[in-house]
This record gives structure tokens, C-alpha cells and sequence, in this order.
């Protein structure tokens, strides 16, 4: 289980490279979350949902709703452009941060011998 | 059985009212809820399981909240559009309003009172306004109005000057002499009518109000024609124009227009073809018809008036004049006095020799009158129309100030709300907003209400002053332009307490209720007088008014009028019919007798003769009479005896006077001390008829003149021109039938048509009558909306005194003590008013009373019933208020907050 901080710190970036490869709706950004992190970015769905509104309060997202295949109602997201400028940006940041660690790190840590 | 949508919908209620979540958020949600579960189920799980095992993974509530909360309150501020802030500003007046609707919705009968009693009073002020408008647009709506007159003809009196009143009766010859003498007359119109039986073939006549006009009456008067020629339609002598509503009744479904009408002229039928509809005269048009004749045809049919055509004494017919475009009266003014000079000289020399004029002196000459002064002027009372608007001001006034001060007492109660609005941010400009708001909502409510009033009871209105009024004069621009005003000036001052004064207040003091409203106490205890100063006043003057239309109905008049019925013999051989009517009816038990007159009774002014002798005017009456005319009204003689069918000398010597006339001579002249045997002095026409009896004075006059000399002859002097005839009160329906009978055998060719003499008699009062019916009306709603005022403010005063009340009561005080002493406030008010009112009331009923010769004493009781009626009416209105406060349980009382 990753800690709590530091997938509230993830969460931005991961939604805005979901929402990159395609329009989507909570449920499936929720899901897809779940499927790539095999469990351990764990995080009670309700509190996702905010997230996107935040995200589109400040333009990066833009949500319509819809009817799914089932007929039901359903919000889809899509990133804007201003959105995609976001996940650059965040892309960045998070590589400069990962070659931080990897200069201090240079091994990664054996699981396996613990 | 678990059912999923339940589940989720009661999941949804208990998110509903959570202000960190929208719909769209909650819609978000269970779209999102119904997706996992949907999966779940997939992979074989049940609903239940699904459904818990979903709430789990949307973690806890708080949680869930806190988030959706950060989201919501850090939102970036968006750019402020127009759009947006008109919507917040529609979001607040809609709670304005709601705030409003809810105010007047708890204090529903307060809500009723404040608008009700705005309403009721405007209404009853635009009704007596249109009452007057009408007085004031009499004959205005002739296109030419400022060029049309009438004439009269004026003489000086003892002072010198023209007597403005003057004759409109004029000789045949003046009207072709204005055309031909007077530059600037463009037509002289004659204008002569009665009432004429007419008929269609041989239908039933009908009675008609014909008229004799000159042929220019239709182009020159503003009277529509709706069809024929209005420029030649009276050419020809046996033309005959009728009026829409009399070609409807003569023609049901034939087509008038070259079809004849026989009119009963003199004597027989005379056929004149129709050439013309005319619209009907409007109710506000001094000129009345029903049918319009040439007036050439007029003398072809009265030898009287062939013979005296040139004859500039006999004055006979009412005289219009148009003046060309330009032309006014002064222009005109020289030519008419030569005129006069030259057909009247004697006149001016006798007039100047009396008064001692000098002869350059104007001592006689024709007037012109405009048309739309007329009604006004002559035969309408002007003051009657001020005193009405005074009334109607009056009534709007008191229903404005109940309402202003129902509202500033209502919106006192509510210092509450504009702290608490205050406290979350309201500034003053808003609270003044909407206050003013709500009072302009309420007024133009009120305004709206009584509008449709007005509109609802216009023709009970009519049926009670006897008008034809329509609803859309109050639509004019005038009525729309006084309402706004009213609107305006009434809404800003209701207004203008709460939102000038509460508006001011600092919310910690409204809120913690230590602030005292004692408002404008003055004002209202002044206003409050003037309303019940107005209310007794008009109650007293009902009243007065009343007591004396009483009094001219059961007067002793001095002859017997009841169970007499009247027939007009005008133009037939009124003496010969009477004869054959006595004898065919003799053997009718249910007819108790027949005779005739040329005068009716109960009617105002003089008819008869006027001689001066010795600087010294007489009026003599003139009756043509049966011989038993004095035994049929019930007269009794003072000395003398009646007329004796069995005497030949009776038929042409022999006179009968009353005692007015006897008294006349004796005071002015000393003569006539025994009048039995003597001639009546200084009269040419009755010289050498001498006075057989002297009868006791009757009131064959109005009320409003004192019992006139008066004279009574079987000679032929006058005209008999009315048929009397007395029925048994017992069998009033047999008698009528028998009399109806025998009419028909006696003159076939006119229906039989008849009045009672007491209702003809009272028909003089009707002027009266209409009057004394708008005041009390007026009075009645006057008092109305004072009551109403009254119990307004006694509700706001006991609400507020409530604590007061408990605390009294607690302590001991009795229900009809706390009563009293609520309602005494009110009731000095009350006698306040009553003490203005009655001097006013006493000073103003007795100028009206002075028009009666016999009228009634104005005693105490009747202002001491007014005044007891409007102190027990305000009595009982606020002691009911007062008693419903005092009977309230204390414990309720002393809780309330």
C-alpha cells in the first residue's frame, strides 16, 4: 500500500495521463487506476470525484454529460488543451523528481531479501 | 427483499439537503454506484452484497464530504458576467417576494383589511367620479360645442342689472329673425317637444318624445345620423327621423327607412315617411328625443301656433343658435339687444320707467348660453358636484390613510427580519428596496382590486343615481394618469416607514427586541379622527335627508292623492272625454269618481297669469277644473261653495280661489277683506267673474315652494289636459280594468296610459332622492372603511400590548376591564370626530333644508343617532379585538415572543 500523501501528490498526474489517452468517465478512470496499480493505490472512490472537479475548475478538464450504451446518464471527462499543457508540465516535474531519486537510489531495493 | 433502487434512492435523500454535494455531484455518484455494482453482480454477486460492499469502496461519508467541500469553496472565482449578476439579483427579489407572499399570508386579515379597504374606497371614489365627470361633460360631445347656444331672453330687475336667469321660451319669429338680422348666426335651430303617441300601420301606438326641430338640428348638433341624409332629412315637412332605439321598437324587422309612421298630432293620426336614424341622444345631452320632425310641419297642424306665428308675445319654443366659425357671444351681443329693442320696446319703457333707468340704459336683450354650460348653469346644481368629489377625496383620502398606517404598523412588527438581514449582510439601499417594493406591490394590488370594483358594481351604480354611465370612462387618460399619482404617492409614503426608519436600525438592537416602537401615535390619533369626523358627518346628513324625503312623502298636503290615477289628455278634447269616462264609469262600483284638471298636482313653478299693478307683481295659478273637482280631492271650503253644474252662471262668472290668494291681496293691497261676491282686482282676463268660494290651501306645488294663490274656474282658461281618476283601494286591479275599458270605448285611437298621482308627485323629489341615495351610500362605505381602519389598529395596538395584557390579567384584572381599557383609547377618537362632525353636519343640513318650504326641525335626535351609530359601530369593532386579547390565556400571552 503506497501512503496516503504521496498518492494525493500521484492522483493529478495519473488522472490527467488517463484522461490523455482517451475521453472517459469516474467509473473507468477509477477502474483503470485500480487495474494499473494492482491494488496498491488504494483510495475510496468518492474522494477520486473531487479530484476531477478540481481539475475542472481550473480549465484542464472539460466534462459533458452523456447516455451510456446501458442508457444511463453518465459524465464524461476529456482533457483540454490547456490540460495536455498541464500533463507535460507534471511529466516534467515528476522526472526531475524520479532522477533525483535514482541518483541517490542506484539499486532498487531487493523486496525479496527482506 | 433488498430492492436495489430503493437502496440507492434513500442513499440519495440522505445526501440531498447536504449543501457539499449538487445534484450533478449526486447524479456523478450514482452513476458511478450503479456501475461497480453492475460489475459485481458479473462476477455472481447478490444486490445486497453489491451494494454494501460499493459504499465501502466510496469510503466514508465525512471523508467524501471534506473533499467535495475543499472543491467547492476553493472553486476559482469565475469572471463576474452580466448575466450572472442579474441572476443573483433575480434570485433576491424572487426571495423578496416570497418573503412578502409569506408576510401577508401569516397576517391574513390584516392583508384583507390593508388592501380590501384601499380597494373599497377607490372604488367608491372612482364611481363618484365618474358621476361628476359626466355632470361636467354634459353636451360635449357635439363636435361644434363652442359654437352652439341657447338663447334666453333677460330683462333688468329692481337693481339695474340684467337678470341672468331669463326666459328660454321664445316666439316662433325669432328663430327666422336671428338667421336674417344677426351677422355671424350661420343656423337658428327651434326645439319644441313632447310626448306623442306613434305607430306603425295599424300595431299599437306607442308613446314617443317627438321633437319639432329646424332642419339644420342634424348638421349643426353632434347627434350621429346613421342613416339617410343628414342635410336633407327633415326638408320636407312629412319627413320624420327616429332615433335607433325607436326605429327598433316601430320596426321590429322592417327596414324604416321610406316607410310610414303615423304620428298623433291635434286630434287624429298624421303620416310622416321616415328619412333618417338618428343615434340615441347620450344620457349626458341636455337635448332629448325619440323622434325628430320638421318644424314646418308644426304649425300645419295648431291653428294656435299658425295663428301667432308673427306674434312675438306668444313664447312658446326653445331657441339654438350656431355662430359661424369665429364668431363669438360678445360679437354678437349688439345685434341681439336691437333685436330685442326692436320687438319688445314696450317692454324696455315700462322696465326703464319703473326702475328709472335712463334710456341708454340695456334694460331687456337676448343672451346666448354655450351649450356645455347649459346643464350646469340651468339645471343641474354645480355645489352638488363639488360636495361629491368633496365626498369622493374625502372617502379615497380616508381609505389611503388606513392603509398607510396598516402598513407602517404591520411592517413595524418586522424589526426582527431586517436585523437578521442586516446581520448576514443586507445594506440599507437593499432593505429600502424591498420594503418599498412590497408597499408599490401592495398598492398597485389594492389599486387593481378596486379597479375591478368599480367595474363590478357600475350597474348598481347606475340603477341607484338613475345614469347610463359607461365603465370606460375610467380608462380616460385623466382617471389613468390620477391613478398613477395615487399609486405612486401612496406605495412611497406606506413605504417609507420601514424602509427610511427600520432600514436604519442597528441589528443588534432589533434583534435583541430592546427597541421601542411607539411610530407616529399623533398622526395616526389625528387621522383617526378625521376619518370618524367624515363618517358622522355623512351618517348625520343620511339621516337628515331621509327624515325630510319622510316627510314629503306623509305630509298632509291638504287633498286626498292616494288611489288617483292620471291620464294625459294633451292635444285631445280633455273636457268631452272626462264627461263620457263619468258616464260609462258611473255604474262601476270599484271607480269612486272621475274628474279633470288642466293642471297636474305636485308640480314646481307657476302656471297661469302674471300682472303687476301698482309697483306690486301677482302670481295667480290658473286651474281649469270639473265642477267636482273639490269633492274629489277631498278639498274643504273655508267660506263660500263650489261650482253648481245646475247654475249657468257658474260655467263662465264664477271663480273659486284659495286662501294663499286672499292672504296676497290683503297684505298687499288691503283688498279682498270679504272676498265672496267680489272680482279678483286688477285681473283683466277674469273681470266680472266673481269669487263663489274660498278652499283651504293644498300643496298642489313641490314642497319647495309655499302654497301659491292660486285660482279655479269651469271656464276654459286653460287647457284640461289631465284626467283624474279615483279608484277603490280595496280593488285596485278590477277599478284599473274597468277605467282601462272604458278608456278604449271612449277614445279608441290612443292606448290607455296612466300614473299614479302619488308616484308622479314624488317623481319631483327624484333629483333629491338620487342625492340623498349617493350620501347614504357614501356614507356607508365611508363608515365602512373607517371600521375597518379602526379594527386594524386596534389588532396592531392589542398585539402589541399582549404582554401588557397578560400581566394585568394575571394579576387580577377583569376581561371587561381590560377591555375597556383598550378600547377606551380608541373611543375618545371617536367622540373627537363626533365633535367636529355635528356643528359641520348641523350648518351644512340646514342650508340644504332651507331649499323646502316645508321641511323639518332639525333636533338633537338625529345627530345623537349618528353620533350613538358611529360610537357603538367603533365600540363593538374594538372591543372585539380588545375582548378576543383579554380572554387569551396569560400563560399563551406572557410566552409570546
Amino acid at each position: 500500500m503506497l501512503p496516503k500523501v504521496l498518492v494525493a501528490a500521484a492522483v493529478r498526474p495519473i488522472m490527467l495521463a488517463i484522461l490523455a489517452q482517451g475521453e472517459s468517465y469516474g467509473y473507468q478512470i477509477i477502474q483503470r487506476i485500480h487495474d494499473l496499480s494492482d491494488g496498491k493505490l488504494a483510495w475510496s472512490d468518492g474522494t477520486l470525484y473531487p479530484v476531477l472537479h478540481r481539475l475542472e475548475g481550473e480549465g484542464l478538464v472539460r466534462s459533458t454529460w452523456r447516455m451510456s450504451e446501458a442508457g444511463r446518464k453518465r459524465k464524461y471527462y476529456r482533457l483540454t488543451h490547456a490540460g495536455q499543457a498541464a500533463l507535460a508540465q507534471e511529466q516534467a516535474h515528476w522526472f526531475d523528481m524520479h532522477a533525483i531519486l535514482l541518483k541517490l537510489w542506484p539499486t532498487p531495493p531487493q523486496l525479496a531479501l527482506t | 427483499m433488498f430492492n436495489l433502487d430503493h437502496a440507492l434512492a434513500a442513499w440519495r435523500r440522505s445526501l440531498r439537503f447536504n449543501r457539499a454535494f449538487s445534484r450533478d455531484d449526486l447524479d456523478e455518484l450514482e452513476a458511478h454506484l450503479r456501475d461497480y455494482i453492475e460489475a459485481l453482480q458479473d462476477e455472481g454477486h447478490d444486490d445486497e452484497a453489491a451494494f454494501r460492499h460499493d459504499l465501502d469502496r466510496l469510503g466514508l461519508r465525512h471523508d467524501m464530504e471534506t473533499e467535495y467541500r475543499k472543491v467547492r469553496w476553493t472553486r476559482p472565482k469565475r469572471h463576474q458576467t452580466l448575466f450572472n449578476t442579474l441572476h443573483w439579483h433575480a434570485v433576491m427579489i424572487k426571495n423578496y417576494f416570497k418573503i412578502a407572499l409569506r408576510t401577508l399570508y401569516k397576517e391574513k386579515s390584516y392583508a384583507f383589511i390593508n388592501i380590501f379597504g384601499l380597494a373599497v374606497g377607490l372604488a367608491v371614489c372612482l364611481l363618484l367620479f365618474l358621476f361628476v365627470r359626466n355632470e361636467w361633460t354634459y353636451d360635449q360631445f357635439h363636435p361644434k360645442v363652442d359654437q352652439l347656444y341657447r338663447i334666453h331672453a333677460v330683462s333688468v330687475d329692481e337693481s339695474g342689472q340684467l337678470n341672468e336667469s331669463g326666459n328660454t321660451a321664445h316666439p316662433l319669429a325669432l328663430a327666422p329673425a336671428l338667421e336674417a338680422e344677426v351677422p355671424g348666426v350661420e343656423a337658428a335651430i327651434r326645439v319644441r317637444g313632447f310626448d306623442y303617441y306613434m305607430r306603425h300601420e295599424q300595431a299599437e301606438a306607442i308613446s314617443v318624445r317627438g321633437t319639432f326641430v329646424d332642419p339644420a338640428f342634424t348638421t349643426q348638433f353632434g347627434f350621429a345620423m346613421q342613416a339617410g341624409d343628414a342635410a336633407s332629412a327633415l326638408e320636407d315637412p312629412l319627413n320624420i327621423v327616429l332615433s335607433a332605439s325607436t326605429a327598433d321598437k316601430l320596426f321590429a324587422n322592417t327596414d324604416p327607412l321610406g316607410n310610414q309612421v303615423s304620428v298623433h298630432l291635434n286630434g287624429s293620426y298624421v303620416d310622416f315617411t321616415v328619412t333618417g336614424i338618428i343615434a340615441d341622444p347620450p344620457g349626458n345631452s341636455t337635448i332629448q328625443f325619440e323622434a325628430l320632425m320638421p318644424f314646418a310641419a308644426y304649425p300645419m297642424h295648431y291653428p294656435d301656433m299658425q295663428r301667432n306665428a308673427d306674434n312675438w308675445n306668444y313664447s312658446v319654443v326653445l331657441t339654438y343658435v350656431a355662430l359661424r366659425a369665429g364668431v363669438t357671444n360678445a360679437d354678437v351681443a349688439p345685434a341681439l339687444a336691437d333685436l330685442y329693442a326692436k320687438h319688445y320696446e314696450s317692454r324696455l319703457n315700462y322696465a326703464r320707467e319703473e326702475y328709472n333707468l335712463g334710456p341708454d340704459v340695456v334694460a331687456g336683450s337676448f343672451l346666448l348660453r354655450n351649450m356645455a354650460d347649459i346643464h350646469l348653469v340651468e339645471t343641474s346644481n354645480p355645489t352638488y358636484s363639488y360636495i361629491l368629489l368633496g365626498i369622493a377625496l374625502g372617502i379615497l383620502v380616508i381609505a389611503c390613510i388606513n392603509f398607510m398606517t396598516l402598513t407602517i404598523g404591520r411592517s413595524a412588527r418586522r424589526a426582527m427580519e431586517v436585523g437578521v438581514r442586516k446581520a448576514i449582510g443586507a445594506h440599507r439601499g437593499q432593505l429600502m428596496a424591498q420594503f418599498w417594493g412590497e408597499a408599490f406591490m401592495l398598492t398597485a394590488l389594492a389599486l387593481l382590486l378596486g379597479l375591478g370594483l368599480a367595474v363590478a358594481s357600475l350597474p348598481v351604480f347606475n340603477a341607484v343615481t338613475d345614469e347610463d354611465l359607461a365603465w370606460t370612462g375610467l380608462f380616460a387618460p385623466a382617471v389613468v394618469m390620477a391613478l398613477l399619482g395615487l399609486f405612486v404617492s401612496t406605495g412611497f409614503i406606506a413605504g417609507s416607514y420601514p424602509a427610511l426608519l427600520l432600514s436604519r436600525f442597528r441589528p443588534i438592537e432589533t434583534l435583541s427586541n430592546r427597541l421601542r416602537l411607539s411610530g407616529a401615535n399623533r398622526l395616526t390619533k389625528g387621522l383617526v379622527i378625521i376619518q370618524f369626523a367624515l363618517s358622522v358627518f355623512l351618517m348625520v346628513s343620511t339621516l337628515v335627508m331621509g327624515a325630510q324625503m319622510r316627510h314629503t312623502q306623509t305630509m298632509n298636503l291638504g287633498f286626498d292623492k292616494d288611489h288617483v290615477v292620471v291620464i294625459e289628455a294633451f292635444g285631445m278634447d280633455g273636457r268631452g272625454i272626462v264627461q263620457k269616462l263619468e258616464q260609462t264609469l258611473a255604474s262601476e262600483p270599484d271607480v269612486l269618481g272621475v274628474t279633470a284638471s288642466g293642471n297636474s298636482l305636485g308640480w314646481s313653478g307657476s302656471i297661469g297669469t302674471n300682472f303687476s299693478h301698482n309697483d306690486k307683481n301677482y302670481t295667480i295659478n290658473i286651474f281649469t277644473v270639473e265642477a267636482n273637482y273639490f269633492d274629489f280631492f277631498d278639498i274643504p271650503f273655508v267660506e263660500g261653495r263650489g261650482f253648481d253644474v245646475l247654475r249657468s252662471a257658474d260655467s263662465t262668472g264664477a271663480l273659486v280661489v284659495n286662501e294663499a290668494l286672499v292672504r296676497d291681496f290683503q297684505e298687499k293691497d288691503g283688498l279682498l277683506a270679504n272676498p265672496i261676491g267680489e272680482e279678483i282686482p286688477h285681473h283683466r282676463r277674469t273681470a266680472g267673474a266673481q269669487i263663489i268660494g274660498v278652499v283651504e290651501d293644498f300643496h298642489f306645488n313641490v314642497l319647495y315652494q309655499e302654497v301659491a294663490p292660486a285660482m279655479f274656474a269651469l271656464q276654459n282658461y286653460w287647457g284640461v289636459n289631465y284626467v283624474f281618476v279615483r279608484l277603490n283601494p280595496m280593488a285596485v286591479p278590477d277599478a284599473l280594468a274597468a277605467t282601462e275599458a272604458a278608456w278604449a270605448a271612449v277614445v279608441p285611437d290612443i292606448p290607455f296610459q296612466y300614473q299614479f298621482l302619488d308616484d308622479t308627485m314624488q317623481r319631483v323629489y327624484a333629483n333629491d332622492q338620487q342625492w340623498s341615495a349617493i350620501v347614504r351610500y357614501a356614507s356607508f362605505f365611508a363608515i365602512f372603511i373607517a371600521c375597518l381602519g379602526l379594527l386594524g389598529l386596534a389588532t396592531l395596538t392589542t398585539a402589541r400590548r399582549t404582554k401588557e395584557l397578560g400581566i394585568r390579567k394575571v394579576l387580577g384584572a377583569s376581561v371587561p376591564r381590560l377591555v375597556g381599557l383598550v378600547a377606551r383609547d380608541f373611543l375618545w377618537l371617536v367622540v373627537a370626530g363626533i365633535v367636529v362632525a355635528v356643528p359641520v353636519g348641523f350648518v351644512v343640513m340646514q342650508r340644504w333644508l332651507e331649499d323646502f318650504a316645508y321641511r323639518i326641525e332639525l333636533g338633537p335626535l338625529l345627530f345623537l343617532i349618528g353620533a350613538v351609530l358611529a360610537l357603538g359601530l367603533a365600540a363593538s369593532v374594538v372591543s372585539l379585538q380588545a375582548y378576543r386579547a383579554a380572554r387569551a390565556n396569560p400563560v399563551e400571552s406572557l410566552r409570546y415572543e
